[in-house]
Formats: C-alpha cells, sequence, structure tokens
C-alpha cells in the first residue's frame, strides 16, 4: 500500500476498517514491546483506538503517513499513562461503549511470538543492570519471572500499588532506552 | 488491507466492535446537531439559580447542618494529603455521613508542592473521616480535567473511616449528578445518587486555584460480594462486588454524559490485595509505634520495624503518595 495514499482526512472515519487492519497488528506489537504483557497490550490497543476515534476532529493530516503519525502520538500517551498508573486505562472505550473481547491464553502466546518477546527478555536481564535495586527486583519478579502484580507485591513486602509503580517506573526507564533503537523504527 | 491471516481473532473483533461503536456515536452526535445552544442557556440558568438564589442557598445550609463544618467553612480538623502541606484556606465543599452514620467532610485546598516540575502547584480535595484517626483519603492534582465526567473512580473497603464499601472518585466542573447503581446480597439492583463536593468559581478564587474539580463519594451498603475461595480467607477483603457497579454520570440540564463500570475482580482483586498488604504494615507498628514515626525515623525503635522497601520522600522524609490517586492527576494534562 502506498503509505501517501491520500485519505481525504478521514481515515478513522469511513476508512476505519481498512486503517484498522493496516495499523492494528503493528500497534499490539509496539505496545507489547514495551510492556512485556500481551493482555495489557491489546488494552492499550483498544484504548489507543478508542481515543483516536473520540478526538478524531481534531485530526487534519491528509495521508496514512500522517495518520499513522497521529496514531502512535496518541500510543505514546496511552503508554506513559500506562507507566504512571501501573495500569491500562479504558476511558474512551467505556465511553464509546466497547465492551472488550477476550483474548484466549493462545492468542496471548501468540502475539508473544509475534513481539519476540522471548528474546527480548533475555535482551531486558542484561538491560536491568543498570536500573536501581528496587526497580530491577521488581522487574525480575514482573517480566523475567512472569509473576501476577499480587505475587510480586507479596515477594517485595509492599502494596500491589507499590509494586505497580516500581514496575512501570522500570519499565519506563528501559523504554527510553529502546526508544533510541526498536521505538523509532515501529513507530513513524 | 492487511493480508494477515486472522491469528488473533479478538483484535479483530475489537476492530469490529470499535467500527460499529463509532458509527453509533456519529450517529447519535448527528442527530443532537441541533440542541447545543438551548442546553447552553439552560446550565446558565440553573447554574444562576443554584448560585444565588435563597432556594438555593438554603439547599447549601441544610446539608452543612447534617453533619461537620459549615460547606465553606473551615474543616472540622486540619486536613493534608501525605506531603503536600496546604498553602491555602482549607474549605469544605460539601458534608455527609455513610451508610453506617460515619461523618466526613469534603475538604479542598491548595498546596505549592509541585507534582512534576515546573507546575504551580497541587489542588488537592480529601474525604476527612475525622471522627477517627488516620481517616483520611484524599488526592492532589495539577492541570484541567478536561476528559469525560469523573476520573479514577474506584470502590474502596476499609476499616477506616466506614466499614462500609464506597464508590468515590473526581468530578470535572459542569457535573450535577453521579449516579451509583450496585446489586445487594439479596439480588437486588439499588441506585443510589453519591454526594458530590465540588470546587465552585467562589471557592477557586478563595483558593487561588484556575483548575477547579470536585470528588464524589457514594455509600453502598449491602453490596453482593463474591464468596469464592479468594475471599474465604480475607473476610473483610472479598474478592470484589459479585457484579459490576455502574457510574452514571449527568450535567447540569440532566443529560447522562458519561457511564464507567467498576468490574468484578479485575478491579478489585488487585485493588484487595494492596489494602491487605498496607493493613499487614499497619499491624506490625500497631501498639507500639506510630506509622509517621517509622517514616520520618524519628525514633530509632520504630525505625527497625520499618519495611527496607518502604520508599522514602527524600525531601521531607514523609511516605510519599504513591498511589494512583496522585499520578491519576498527572493524566489530565497531557491528554491528546
Amino acid at each position: 500500500m502506498d503509505a501517501r495514499r491520500q485519505t481525504n482526512g478521514k481515515p478513522l472515519d469511513d476508512d476505519f476498517p481498512a486503517f484498522y487492519a493496516e495499523r492494528s497488528r503493528g500497534l499490539l506489537l509496539f505496545f507489547a514491546r514495551r510492556t512485556f504483557d500481551a493482555e495489557s497490550a491489546f488494552d492499550l490497543t483498544a484504548e489507543t483506538f478508542a481515543q483516536a476515534l473520540s478526538s478524531k476532529r481534531h485530526y487534519r493530516g491528509t495521508t496514512d503517513e500522517e495518520a499513522a503519525a497521529w496514531l502512535y502520538g496518541i500510543a505514546r500517551h496511552v503508554l506513559l499513562r500506562f507507566f504512571r498508573k501501573g495500569k491500562a486505562e479504558r476511558r474512551a472505550l467505556a465511553l464509546l461503549g466497547v465492551e472488550l473481547p477476550t483474548v484466549t491464553e493462545d492468542q496471548i502466546e501468540r502475539i508473544e511470538q509475534l513481539a519476540d518477546l522471548e528474546v527480548l527478555r533475555l535482551d531486558m536481564a542484561d538491560a536491568l543492570k543498570d536500573l536501581n535495586e528496587d526497580q530491577r527486583h521488581a522487574l525480575e519478579l514482573r517480566v523475567v519471572r512472569e509473576l501476577s502484580y499480587a505475587e510480586v507485591a507479596m515477594q517485595l513486602e509492599i502494596s500491589e500499588e507499590s509494586a505497580r509503580a516500581r514496575v512501570s517506573r522500570g519499565l519506563r526507564a528501559l523504554a527510553e532506552r529502546f526508544d533510541r533503537s526498536t521505538f523509532q523504527e515501529e513507530a513513524p | 488491507m492487511s493480508t494477515e491471516p486472522d491469528d488473533l481473532p479478538s483484535l479483530t473483533a475489537l476492530g469490529e466492535r470499535l467500527a460499529e461503536a463509532s458509527s453509533k456515536r456519529r450517529e447519535s452526535l448527528t442527530g443532537r446537531s441541533a440542541r447545543p445552544a438551548f442546553f447552553a442557556l439552560l446550565i446558565l440558568a440553573t447554574l444562576v439559580g443554584l448560585g444565588f438564589t435563597a432556594p438555593g442557598k438554603a439547599v447549601t445550609s441544610a446539608l452543612s447542618d447534617l453533619v461537620g463544618g459549615d460547606v465553606g467553612g473551615p474543616p472540622t480538623q486540619p486536613s493534608q494529603v501525605g506531603a503536600f502541606d496546604p498553602a491555602s484556606d482549607q474549605i469544605v465543599l460539601a458534608a455527609g455521613e455513610t451508610a453506617d452514620g460515619s461523618p466526613f467532610e469534603i475538604v479542598a485546598f491548595r498546596s505549592e508542592r509541585q507534582i512534576v516540575a515546573g507546575d504551580e502547584g497541587a489542588v488537592c480535595v480529601n474525604i476527612e473521616f475525622f471522627a477517627v484517626r488516620s481517616g483520611s483519603e484524599g488526592s492532589c492534582y495539577s492541570g484541567e480535567l478536561r476528559y469525560g465526567g469523573v476520573c479514577c473512580a474506584g470502590l474502596t473497603v476499609s476499616d477506616r473511616g466506614s466499614a462500609v464499601p464506597r464508590v468515590e472518585g473526581e468530578v470535572r466542573p459542569g457535573i450535577a449528578r453521579v449516579a451509583v447503581t450496585y446489586v445487594t446480597t439479596g439480588g437486588e439492583e439499588q441506585t443510589t445518587d453519591a454526594l458530590i463536593g465540588m470546587i465552585t468559581p467562589e471557592f477557586a478564587k478563595r483558593l487561588e486555584v484556575d483548575n477547579p474539580s470536585g470528588k464524589f463519594i457514594a455509600s453502598i451498603p449491602d453490596l453482593a460480594v463474591s464468596d469464592d475461595s479468594f475471599s474465604a480467607d480475607r473476610p473483610r477483603f472479598p474478592q470484589g462486588p459479585s457484579h459490576p457497579i455502574d457510574i452514571s454520570v449527568f450535567n447540569e440540564a440532566g443529560e447522562l454524559v458519561e457511564t464507567e463500570t467498576i468490574r468484578p475482580a479485575i478491579h478489585f482483586e488487585r485493588k484487595a490485595q494492596g489494602l491487605e498488604n498496607k493493613r499487614k504494615r499497619f499491624d506490625t507498628f500497631r501498639g507500639e509505634c506510630r506509622i509517621e514515626d517509622a517514616i520520618r525515623r524519628d525514633n530509632p525503635q520504630c525505625e527497625e520495624l520499618l519495611p527496607p522497601s518502604l520508599p522514602l520522600d527524600s525531601e521531607n522524609g514523609r511516605e510519599p503518595q504513591h498511589s494512583d490517586q496522585r499520578t491519576a492527576q498527572l493524566d489530565r494534562r497531557d491528554l491528546p
């Protein structure tokens, strides 16, 4: 597809199904590679598209490329808030009245496979060395050992909210580092 | 169009649902296109009526007569949110009591503490259960809530303040009613209106804040909770409501502007775990040290009890506000 295809400024109106089909998978993997969590990645993808639909009147671009850049701009905000709060918001989804479909175990595995999370986890183990001890320990439990937040909280003897905050801050620190390479490759 | 095989049917289903919802919303907005001017006038009339007429004032006075301090006056006891020291008057926005008779005040003040560097300070809105020690729940924010009618709504079950479950959150100016619908243990659907404490333009002027908002609280007694194995060992912290809790938000014109849902398990399982961890921590200190003593390291005996993982605010030695209540406010600044 021509990346500069004219969309008449309405990629999220008349052309939404095509735009979604074109961009949803890439966006899902974009989130998966930064959260190391397929379910969170799915939630973030859904919220990003919902926010895009809710604020589409502000979009002023005319090409697919510009629409994708706009979408990823929203995605970065959504991701930043996820890092801050430790959980995905569903505000725009609620406004639209969209119920999230169930993501089955085999689909979670497929997302992890597509996102190369196994490889990234190995890379992360090395990158963790530069984080502070609290964040490193939290990320090791959550991302490398794949424990739930409740289990991480129990292990660290802190509240689950604090566990989420530590993991989020650690992920954000790593994401900033990864931005120099993978982030810019994927995000237009 | 993508030619990828449909190995992620959930992603496909999501796209269909989004497209359908967007289409419905577009039709709905098109149908209402002739009405905004009328409703703008109606809102103005409602505000004038409530703010300046004698009946409007009477409603405010009656509310404050129930319990606690006067609306617009100082709180029964000073309010604070963590390390956010008040830098203004403290104003009671509303006062009420929960279903078990626990009195509370919704209190607002301005703090000069910055949530992020470069901020002009923060606005703090607290729910103060002034009859009990440490019965304060609050949050501070900066920036403007521009998105949706309510923010950060959540279900709280705590033995501090009131033992009755309650739904709390923040509201945007212009919101007149927040209705909370839940299912009781008898299986009946119950709807209750939340009490809203709003920073009115008058209060905003007194507090010298540019981005006023409010807070709502709804006491929901007899909430039906799940009784699975998770909750068996945690009678005070069950897994969560057995049915979704719906929050409906209305503006002054009586229009429904937003709905939110607190879902069983997903929301509350995590919340319950956090509460239980917090309770364990308080149990450790009970009877020997106050948690504040330990955190401030005033008492060496208490310091020994301080969990090594408990984060400290290096600036003033107080426990930092690391709950989502604080960080949630940051969201208001950077919405696309």
